[in-house]
């Protein structure tokens, strides 16, 4: 459902991704692990159509009823009505607008886009009820302005409950265990995994293994210098975890 | 006819006089003419009127209103009054403790009534500032406030003037307005402006709280855009009293807010708040005085600008804090948010500070929207447009949010968002 094509990006007139492929199916959970610096957060960025990012070559297809068309043609919101979302790393505040209201108005968006009708405040509420408990959420955070005095792993969870009112097609999710204590990373696992079936994808960006012993993924590729240079399942994991990045790169 | 000439202000004072106006008012009225002959009307040379020159006021034709129909304001549950067209209109229930009495009616009201509005407001008179002479030598009429009940009010002044777009002239409204609050008394007001076609209005409003009152008071600037808006505010606090006051500016093509608050009496707490939301050729000048006359009171100012197309902000807070005024607990704070590079705003804070013993605050800020935040909104599936007003409309409402009267909060609430909506931002 996503084809990455020899992808180059450069960011300030520096080559960053240097030729990037990979194909994401349906059903699949895929992890990219690599060093700083590798590219990681740019090639998620890309991928949700961050405008400080120049893409010099290369292309992204994405299946959108049934027809593969070019990602990088279309703008930020309109990728997400598709079904593409991130889950930042470094999610931003927003003040004065408040969490509730931000989910309703992005849901509703989607919504639209789709051709049905938008929701009321109140039929929005009842979803987002259900939606708070996967992330194991105080509802008190949807009457605070959008991740404003949030701490780390509050911000984390609320990206989460993003993705759970949106229900995309493919997740990119960035870092999204960095900076969590043990008991959020399990909540935010959890969350995930609930959200996970056999018509969308998640890509997981990661730094550690840690991640990948509360979702399993299906490929383990290893991104380092602008390129994955190495593919394979889970054990891949666990081979980095043990002997560090340094057989792969030199 | 001219903005002032001999002619057109001893026809004013004949007037007057055959109304039976206070002495006092007629005095001020004379030295304000003479200021105003003397100096002119403000120029870039004035240093407070160095970014909003009324000089090109003599060269306009100014008249009486002849045009039917009226601006419209919201309608509220309040006691009422309306100014339309020089004329004014008074609703207020029988038990509110709110009596009201015209201007234009002096020689008709209570002995004693004239007495506490003598006391009270003679001392007002002298003035420095332009708009306020002009308005002294032009007001048409105006009611006096007395407030005296010990249950809380609100009350809704509603100023719905017209003019005619297709003159070149502009129709006058100058209304002037006393309130005078007892001791421990309670208000809530909303002052509204609503205008049709080309008018020039310039308001004064003058008020003096006893020891132990509260005011909330809000300005509703919603004249349309041909109009010329011009207010100027004095009020006067006594000791343990608070006052809220702000100034919701959305309308106009050229406006000019004077606001002064003279904080007389120890214990008195001020929040002083604006916000300004304009687009297009709209010129937006907001200049407010603080005086610290009296220690152990404390004032909050908070201005907030949201800026589109090339519309012009002038924001400049003057804060004064006497010698004796010890323990005196001051903050200001301007942010300004602009949605073009055409946009531009002039803001300045002016701190006069004598005592040594205080806390005086202040900051400015001019930034344009976050690219950060923009894109998080956009990835969200919000288009750049609808991101881009939820970020201003945050930034914004929270003047608004903080009127303490709710049902006059989500008026200036639903003002605010409703003009915001309707800015253009195809080429953000």
């Amino acid at each position: 459902m996503l084809e990455i094509k020899d992808l180059k990006v450069n960011v300030d007139e520096k080559p960053v991704l240097k030729g990037l492929n990979l194909t994401v199916k349906p059903g699949e959970v895929h992890a990219i692990m690599g060093p700083n610096g590798s590219g990681k957060s740019t090639l998620s960025k890309v991928i949700a159509g961050h405008p400080a990012y120049d893409v010099t070559s290369g292309e992204v297809l994405y299946d959108i009823n049934f027809e593969m068309k070019n990602l990088l043609e279309m703008e930020p919101d309109e990728r997400a009505k598709e079904g593409i979302f991130l889950a930042f790393q470094y999610p931003v505040e927003v003040p004065g607008v408040s969490n509730r209201t931000f989910l309703r108005t992005s849901f509703n968006s989607i919504v639209k886009h789709q051709g049905s009708s938008e929701l009321s405040e109140e039929q929005f509420d009842e979803i987002l009820k259900k939606k708070i408990e996967i992330v194991e959420m105080n509802p008190s955070f949807l009457d605070r302005p959008v991740n404003v005095g949030f701490s780390g792993g509050e911000k984390k969870r609320n990206e989460i409950l993003q993705m759970a009112v949106l229900s995309p097609r493919v997740a990119f999710l960035d870092e999204t265990d960095s900076g969590l204590d043990i008991d959020a990373l399990r909540i935010v696992a959890n969350g995930v995994n609930k959200l996970k079936s056999s018509d969308n994808a998640i890509v997981l960006i990661t730094h550690y293994q840690r991640l990948l012993d509360y979702i399993e993924p299906d490929f383990v590729h290893v991104l380092a210098d602008g390129k994955i240079i190495e593919t394979g399942d889970k054990n891949l994991a666990h081979k980095l975890e043990e002997k560090g990045y340094d057989w792969l790169v030199h | 006819m001219a903005i002032f000439s001999k002619e057109s202000f001893e026809n004013i004072e004949k007037r007057r006089k055959d109304m039976g106006f206070p002495g006092f008012l007629l005095e001020e009225a004379q030295k304000s003419f003479q200021y105003l002959e003397q100096k002119g009307l403000p120029t870039k040379k004035n240093e407070r009127y160095k970014y909003t020159n009324l000089g090109f006021l003599k060269d306009v034709d100014f008249v009486n209103s002849t045009v039917s129909g009226e601006g419209q304001t919201h309608a509220s549950s309040a006691n009422t009054i309306g100014f339309k067209n020089g004329s004014i209109s008074i609703h207020i229930s029988d038990s509110s403790g709110i009596s009201v009495f015209k201007l234009s009616e002096f020689s008709n009201w209570p002995e004693k009534t004239k007495e506490f509005f003598k006391v009270q407001f003679s001392k007002f008179t002298e003035t420095d500032e332009p708009l306020e002479a002009l308005n002294s030598m032009q007001f048409e009429d105006g009611v006096f406030i007395h407030i005296s009940g010990k249950q809380s009010q609100s009350l809704h002044l509603m100023h719905k003037n017209s003019g005619d777009d297709k003159q070149d002239s502009y129709t006058t409204a100058s209304i002037r307005n006393y309130v005078l609050m007892d001791s421990n008394t309670s208000l809530d007001l909303l002052e509204e402006f609503s205008t049709l076609g080309r008018v020039y209005r310039n308001n004064t409003f003058y008020a003096a709280l006893g020891k132990g009152a509260r005011l909330n008071r809000a300005s509703l600037q919603g004249d349309n855009m041909t109009s010329l808006g011009f207010f100027n505010l004095r009020i006067k606090l006594d000791r343990d009293s608070y006052l809220h006051n702000q100034t919701l500016a959305l309308g106009s093509k050229l406006s000019r807010n004077n606001v002064e608050v003279d904080i007389c009496g120890e214990n008195a707490e001020l929040d002083l708040l604006g916000a300004y939301v304009i687009e297009g050729d709209q010129h937006s000048d907001h200049h407010t005085t603080i005086n610290h006359h009296k220690g152990y009171s404390i004032s909050r100012e908070n201005y907030k600008g949201l800026l589109n197309d090339q519309s012009e902000a002038v924001f400049n807070g003057r804060v004064y804090i006497a010698q004796d005024a010890q323990k005196t607990d001051s903050s200001q704070l301007n942010k300004n948010l602009v949605l073009t590079e055409r946009a531009e705003v002039n803001t300045k804070p002016e701190l006069e500070v004598f005592a040594d013993d205080v806390k005086a605050a202040h900051g400015a800020t001019v930034g344009q929207l976050d690219p950060e935040e923009l894109f998080y909104l956009e990835s969200r599936a919000i288009p750049r447009a609808e991101a881009t007003k939820m970020i201003a409309e945050g930034f914004i409402k929270e003047i608004p949010m903080q009127f303490p009267n709710k049902e006059f909060k989500n008026l200036l609430l639903d003002a605010a968002t409703k003009k915001l909506k309707s800015f253009n931002l195809e080429e953000i």
